[in-house]
């Protein structure tokens, strides 16, 4: 399905379509954060929850790798968007305790 | 994979990818080998902040002027990338009136060095950027310095490179460097063996490991910095800021400009040198850059970790604060994503760059400031390869500048 000719767009929440990924894999990405760099796909909202599945096969069908030896891109806090006041307010805190004086 | 070259880059970083370029359009049969991607650590997790105000006096500043100037050209002629390159100007941020005076001997100092930096109030500061709290009293802008997107510039430089005719192999590993009667004669890589009499250390972070491979220390650490980025939002920020560390005695406010990079307290730097110990929470200094996207990075906490890339709650909370404090506006905005990278860091705060004890061996590595050294390094380290004339003299960027380095050569 992926690998016909049909525009398909892969990455949601940055709007990356399958042509563009293919291009990426075709100047030399060969993992999901090579992907990532050159096209920005995973780059929103969702952080690739979506479209990493899709990437890693994008670049297995091309490039012939096994599917298992595309591993995600490093999944990183917070895991779902958070406002930054609320870390903010455990920042604040914690600079109190430390009696550093800063801003 | 190919047999033979004249010169083996290891390191697709920005520096490693520059020097492909360089190297490329002189010589040819220029090889680049990279163990994870292009931009895969640093070179594509840090602010691509192209500045002059914070550079050092010598062989630092004069590599990101140049820079300042070959960057524009090749936006021009050489890239096939839009690096999304603004020349915007930065600003540096104090927050006392006590600041605000010792910003005034600093400026005169800088513009003694041909650094164009002014003094803004802090009205004028926020007549530039009116995201920023009134707790800003004042700032130090450089109009001449700009941003760009770090991903882009590396893909860009490594593009540029093959299109000079190097050869790039990604999720390549290097095991060995092998010499013949004290000269590089070969590298053996986890996909076979190349011939080259010229081998370049690009590895950054990992720039003692590969030094290690010839015998030699190579002083480069992870400086593990940690950032977050916000979601897109309309525009907040026209151009990258940086914060600089409150002071509200005079003694602390005459410091508030110096950086903490130079570790060395005018001393020559030694080989055996260890970095210092670093409190996350004390370390921590505001950086705010709008991307082209729409989203915003900030930072950063440091921290000396070796190569633990985990990101801590602590330190993400401290950049939080420190965002809501200076840019309040940021408050309802959600952050994304965090991580944390390792920024080649050395004693002296100034890269490694240039020959070394090892025939055929060059090291081009330990650049906190690969974005603003790039072209410059890559453009003088392909003169020293190729013998022609250098546009910025690399002497004080030698690794013989650490005490030590001749005992074991």
């Amino acid at each position: 399905m992926l690998m016909n000719n049909k525009p398909v767009t892969i990455c949601r929440c940055e709007e990356v379509g399958n042509k563009t990924i293919e291009q990426a894999i075709d100047d030399g990405a060969r993992t999901v954060d090579a992907v990532k760099r050159a096209t920005r796909a995973g780059m929103g909202l969702c952080q690739g929850r979506t479209c990493q599945s899709l990437v890693a096969a994008l670049i297995s069908c091309k490039t012939g790798q096994p599917l298992a030896n595309l591993v995600p891109s490093t999944s990183r806090p917070p895991f779902r968007p958070v406002r930054l006041e609320s870390l903010a307010e455990v920042g604040a805190k914690l600079l109190l305790e430390k009696e550093a004086d800063k801003i | 994979m190919k047999k033979s070259a004249q010169a083996v880059i290891i390191g697709g970083g920005i520096i490693g990818c520059a020097a492909a370029y360089y190297l490329a359009k002189e010589i040819d049969d220029v090889i680049l080998i990279e163990k994870k991607c292009i931009a895969g650590e640093s070179s594509g997790a840090n602010y691509g902040m192209v500045w002059q105000q914070t550079r050092q006096d010598g062989y630092d500043l004069a590599a990101a002027r140049r820079s300042l100037e070959i960057y524009p050209q090749l936006c021009r002629e050489v890239f096939d990338l839009d690096i999304e390159y603004e020349e915007k100007g930065g600003m540096t941020l104090f927050f006392t009136d006590l600041q605000a005076e010792a910003a005034k001997g600093y400026v005169e100092y800088k513009n003694s060095l041909g650094v164009p930096v002014r003094l803004l109030s802090g009205k004028e500061t926020r007549s530039l950027e009116p995201a920023l709290s009134s707790r800003v009293t004042g700032s130090l802008f450089c109009a001449e310095e700009a941003q760009l997107n770090p991903f882009y510039t590396t893909l860009a430089f490594a593009r540029a490179a093959q299109k000079e005719g190097a050869t790039i192999y990604q999720g390549v590993e290097v095991l060995s460097i092998n010499l013949d009667r004290g000269a590089v004669c070969s590298i053996s890589t986890s996909e076979g063996k190349i011939f080259t009499n010229h081998v370049i250390n690009a590895a950054g972070s990992w720039a003692g490991t590969v030094g290690a491979m010839v015998g030699l220390k190579v002083p480069v650490f992870p400086h593990r910095l940690q950032s977050l980025v916000t979601e897109q939002i309309p525009k907040l920020l026209t151009r990258t800021i940086q914060g600089s560390r409150i002071a509200r005695t005079s003694e602390e406010a005459a410091k508030t400009f110096q950086y903490a990079y130079d570790t060395t307290g005018g001393n020559r730097p030694c080989i055996n040198q260890q970095p210092p110990a670093e409190c996350i929470i004390e370390s921590s200094l505001f950086y705010a850059k709008p991307t082209v996207n729409g989203n915003i990075v900030l930072g950063t906490a440091c921290d000396f970790a070796g190569y633990n890339r985990e990101t801590s709650y602590e330190a993400l909370a401290v950049i939080a604060h420190m965002a809501k404090m200076i840019i309040p506006r940021l408050k309802d905005v959600n952050i994304i994503r965090s991580w944390a990278n390792f920024d080649p860091w050395t004693a002296d705060g100034i890269p490694i760059v240039g020959e070394t004890g090892v025939k055929g061996f060059f090291i081009a590595a330990g650049h906190g400031t690969g974005m603003s050294h790039a072209p410059a390094t890559g453009e003088a380290l392909a003169g020293l390869i190729t013998g022609s004339a250098a546009a910025i003299p690399l002497g004080e960027a030698n690794i013989n500048r650490f005490t030590g380095y001749r005992e074991e050569c």
